[in-house]
């Protein structure tokens, strides 16, 4: 036993029974639904189980090896998605091996983030930009081809797990609070108060770090830049994105639409009060009334059936499985260890703060599944063998490379 | 090599894990938010089952021979969604020829049409049907109906059609005569009623102005002013005086009468005849419209005996049930006192009558002296002809056929007379009283002719109204020619129910298309 970090896996049987259980109660004994589903999510939970277990055999230069040419492999298959891949629901993300269908990016996930840490391991903080530059171009080729999918949600993804690894391995404050700021600025554009408040805090902050002159302004300059540019990228952007992002904003102006999601998870969740109706005993999930409640919106589920119990439970095993991560990474000796740890770490962190923040309605709705919970077949066991290779990194933590 | 981060990475993993904690707080505050704060106002958002109303077809109106005066066809594609909705439309085959008797719907439940005027308003219950209800699932705020298919609870029943006594083809010859007539003159109003006087039956009530039901504008109104309207009938009331005169047996049709010279001088009032007589029979006294001989006849019966009367015609209250808007008419008793107002009213002013109450009290004279009920509609399963009162003795009411012909044949309606028919009937001008009944007005008359032919067997009663007319005013001169104009029409017409009738009455075999029986049609 000495060998696996028992609580964070004990943690990750725990969600993904969890994520079972839901994914039966909201699929199970419906007429829209052909079958129970949560027989399907057991067979994947149980084969991503036993790949985690084989993956965490590996040993941590495995690992290293197979960065970069696991990288090129996802970009290859990523650049020929949108050709021969098949489409659901609009977004083409899927490749055809038969009778299984794999989704790239899934991966993409994976084999970026060792791609980076590998790289990171190597830069010693000497040369920020050079570092951050290359970084956003390991990280920016598979976001672009991620993006044109589309696939919103998981292309996000990446970029927190960027800026998480590269302050991981010790990219200097300012240089990365330079970089990321003239990005969110384009995301805070949307509303006048909230890009005020930003730069606000970007001269604060700056101010702060005693930061010379010329830094002062071209990061504020950058930042005024990027904000004034966005009404003319809202013009590029496809009508479901921009729905979706004033839905988001207000989801009063399309109810029928894509603002029908939001408020029905809402109400999903709100009905369930204190301690839910119980399994199978939703009635906005009974009436097919959530679109999308056994994927992306399955918390919406168990807000409905264990009330806040439920979801302060669920919250509560997400927090304590990232604290047990992060304090994986911060043990790895190795650099390339510690950071593609805390890349993990950041990826499920940040699905799980975007999906939940999605149905409750704190994000707008990006189609991104919960980790361990949603129903799923790449994206469980891809997030397993995450795990797994967590577990190998750890086995192997005392290796320095 | 052996730090694997570099010297501050125990600050760096501190911040981070209080950026994720920070994303944490956001999503439990928002939690607590949702599931503990506004829980209550979100349990009641959820589904809960709705019924909703699927409109019944609304029952057609169609005219004595089945022919379609309102419809209600579907307005789309039968489709689920609208089928909540009410994809019916209701639509007016004839449009304004046929409104003032079918009336029109409005637009007002999210059940379907309701009745708003006429008979589409007093046959609301028969018409309406049953709607069918459907069950659907909604969220709590109203907001949406489920995908889900819908669950029909009751179908809807069809309303049931109402058929009129009316005949389409008269109704049309009616209401262009109408039409024609009010902008002729200038008139505010005008009307054609003809009635059946052996049944009462209401063959057609042209009325104009009248709102089109295709096309309503705001403002109109479909009623029918020949009985929503009353009026001061004028000469034409004073069958009611003779009649009581003759089956009080104070007169025969040969008693002579003083008509003063046209000048009757009386301690209240001096009275006037257009055309004055002197000592003349009774017959040529109706003929020329005495109004002195008719105030001497009132006085003579007695305000009682006269009102009585004329109550028994039917003057004074409505006639029927079913007539929409109907007004009553005014009849008050003057007393034994008041000989002036007796007087007047003996003539025709100082009550009001509706169209539909002056005709209906002819055809009674027409009928053997038998008042029936005029009737407009029934339902499918037909109604019987309903006989009010014996109001007079058949006797009385073949003396006074007579005297009516007389009016025609050599009186004030001679331009009524038609040369295969023999006509009875009489002229009416009536002065308008001023507004809050103070006085008349110098130059506001109604017209009338109410008449019936052919004399022997009365088959059709007709009532020509003409309001206010600019010109012209006589009710001999404006209506009477127009009596013998539809006379016309209806012995053309071999669509209408009384055309077999008529035509045997003239020898013709009935043809089909249009037959002339008269020099007088040819270039008329």
């Amino acid at each position: 036993m000495r060998d696996w970090d028992v609580p964070s896996l004990a943690l990750v049987i725990v969600l993904c029974a969890v994520g079972v259980i839901m994914v039966h109660s909201a699929t199970a004994g419906k007429e829209t639904q052909a079958r129970d589903m949560g027989i399907d999510q057991l067979i994947r939970v149980v084969i991503g189980f036993v790949l985690l277990a084989v993956v965490s055999r590996l040993p941590l230069r495995f690992w290293q090896i197979v960065a970069y040419p696991g990288y090129a492999v996802t970009l290859v298959l990523l650049a020929v998605v949108p050709f021969i891949g098949r489409t659901h629901g609009g977004a083409t993300r899927w490749l055809g091996l038969g009778m299984i269908e794999i989704q790239p990016s899934e991966l993409g996930k994976v084999a970026v983030t060792l791609a980076l840490a590998l790289f990171l391991a190597d830069q010693r903080g000497r040369r920020p930009w050079r570092t951050i530059g290359m970084g956003a171009l390991i990280v920016g080729i598979p976001f672009g081809l991620i993006l044109i999918e589309p696939d919103l949600g998981t292309s996000l993804v990446l970029l927190p797990v960027a800026v998480g690894m590269m302050w991981w391995s010790g990219v200097p404050f300012l240089a990365l609070f330079s970089v990321i700021m003239p990005v969110l600025s384009t995301v805070c554009a949307f509303s006048l108060a909230t890009w005020a408040a930003l730069m606000a805090t970007v001269v604060a902050v700056l101010a702060w770090a005693r930061a010379g002159f010329w830094r002062f302004v071209l990061v504020c300059g950058a930042c005024v830049a990027t904000g004034l540019l966005t009404p003319h990228g809202w013009g590029m952007l496809e009508d479901y994105q921009k729905t979706r992002i004033l839905v988001f904003l207000n989801p009063g102006i399309d109810p029928r639409g894509s603002g029908w999601n939001v408020i029905q998870s809402r109400i999903a969740i709100g009905s369930g009060r204190i301690l839910g109706k119980g399994l199978m005993g939703g009635t906005q999930k009974a009436l097919a009334f959530l679109p999308a409640q056994h994927t992306d919106f399955i918390f919406s589920v168990i807000g409905e059936e264990l009330g806040f119990v439920g979801t302060q439970m669920v919250m509560l095993l997400f927090a304590m499985l990232l604290w047990r991560l992060v304090g994986i990474a911060a043990k790895c000796r190795s650099r390339f260890a510690g950071i593609a740890a805390i890349g993990f770490a950041v990826s499920i962190a940040t699905q799980v703060f975007i999906n939940v923040g999605m149905t409750v309605g704190v994000l707008p709705v990006t189609g991104l599944p919960l980790p361990f919970v949603s129903y799923g077949g790449t994206h469980v066991i891809a997030t397993l063998c995450t795990i797994g290779i967590l577990q190998s990194l750890r086995r192997n933590w005392k290796e320095t490379s | 090599m052996n730090r694997p981060i570099d010297h501050r990475s125990d600050v760096r993993a501190r911040i981070m894990v209080i950026a994720g904690l920070l994303a944490w707080l956001v999503i439990q505050v928002r939690l607590v938010q949702i599931q503990v704060v506004k829980s209550e106002d979100l349990a009641r958002d959820v589904v809960i089952d709705r019924v909703e109303y699927i409109p019944a077809q609304r029952g057609h109106i169609c005219d004595r021979h089945g022919l379609p005066l309102a419809i209600s066809t579907l307005a789309v594609e039968p489709q689920q969604d609208l089928m909540v909705r009410g994809p019916y439309r209701r639509s007016y085959p004839l449009g304004a020829t046929a409104a003032p008797v079918v009336g029109l719907v409005g637009f007002s439940t999210p059940h379907g049409f309701t009745g708003r005027e006429g008979i589409e308003l007093q046959y609301e219950p028969l018409l309406r049907g049953t709607e069918g209800r459907v069950r659907y699932v909604i969220t709590g705020a109203g907001r949406f109906c489920s995908f889900e298919p819908l669950k029909i609870d009751r179908l809807p029943i069809p309303g049931t059609s109402v058929y009129l006594t009316v005949d389409a083809v008269y109704q049309a010859l009616a209401q262009i005569e109408a039409e024609s007539l009010r902008v002729r003159h200038g008139a505010t109003w005008t009307g054609i009623l003809v009635m059946r006087p052996a049944t009462g039956e209401i063959l057609a009530a042209a009325a104009s102005p009248c709102a089109d039901p295709e096309n309503f504008a705001p403002g109109l109104s479909t009623a029918n002013l020949l009985w929503s309207r009353q009026f001061e009938p004028g000469s034409s009331f004073k069958v009611v005086t003779l009649a009581a005169a003759l089956e009080g047996g104070l007169v025969a049709p040969e008693t002579m009468i003083d008509c003063e010279n046209g000048a009757w001088a009386t301690p209240a009032k001096t009275w006037h005849d257009t055309s004055p007589l002197g000592i003349v029979p009774l017959r040529t006294a109706v003929a020329k419209s005495s109004n002195i001989a008719a105030a001497k006849l009132g006085i003579a019966v007695g305000s009682d005996a006269f009102v009585k009367l004329a109550r028994d015609f039917g003057f004074g209250t409505k006639t029927s049930g079913h007539l929409h808007a109907e007004a009553d008419g005014y009849l008050q008793n003057p007393g034994p006192h008041r000989r002036s107002s007796l007087a007047a009213m003996a003539m025709g002013q100082g009550l009001s009558v509706t169209g539909v109450q002056l005709l209906n009290a002819f055809c009674c004279i027409a009928n053997g002296g038998r008042l029936m009920q005029p009737l407009l509609a029934c339902g499918a399963e037909g109604i019987e002809p309903t006989v009010v009162r014996q109001v007079v003795s058949p006797t009385t009411a073949r003396i006074m056929t007579e005297l009516l012909r007389g009016a025609v044949e050599g009186g004030t309606g001679v331009e009524a007379r038609h040369p295969c028919f023999s006509v009875a009937g009489k002229t009416g001008t009536a002065q308008v009283a001023g507004r809050g009944g103070v006085g008349y007005l110098p130059d506001s008359h109604i017209a009338s002719f109410a008449g019936f032919f052919p004399v022997d067997s009365p088959q059709v009663a007709i009532l020509v109204l003409v309001a206010e007319p600019r010109g012209e005013y006589y009710g001999g001169r404006v209506c009477a020619p127009v009596f013998k104009r539809m006379v016309d029409h209806m012995i053309a017409a071999p669509g209408g129910c009384l055309y077999p009738a008529l035509a045997a009455r003239l020898s013709l075999a009935p043809l089909n298309g249009w037959v002339s029986v008269s020099p007088d049609v040819d270039h008329g």
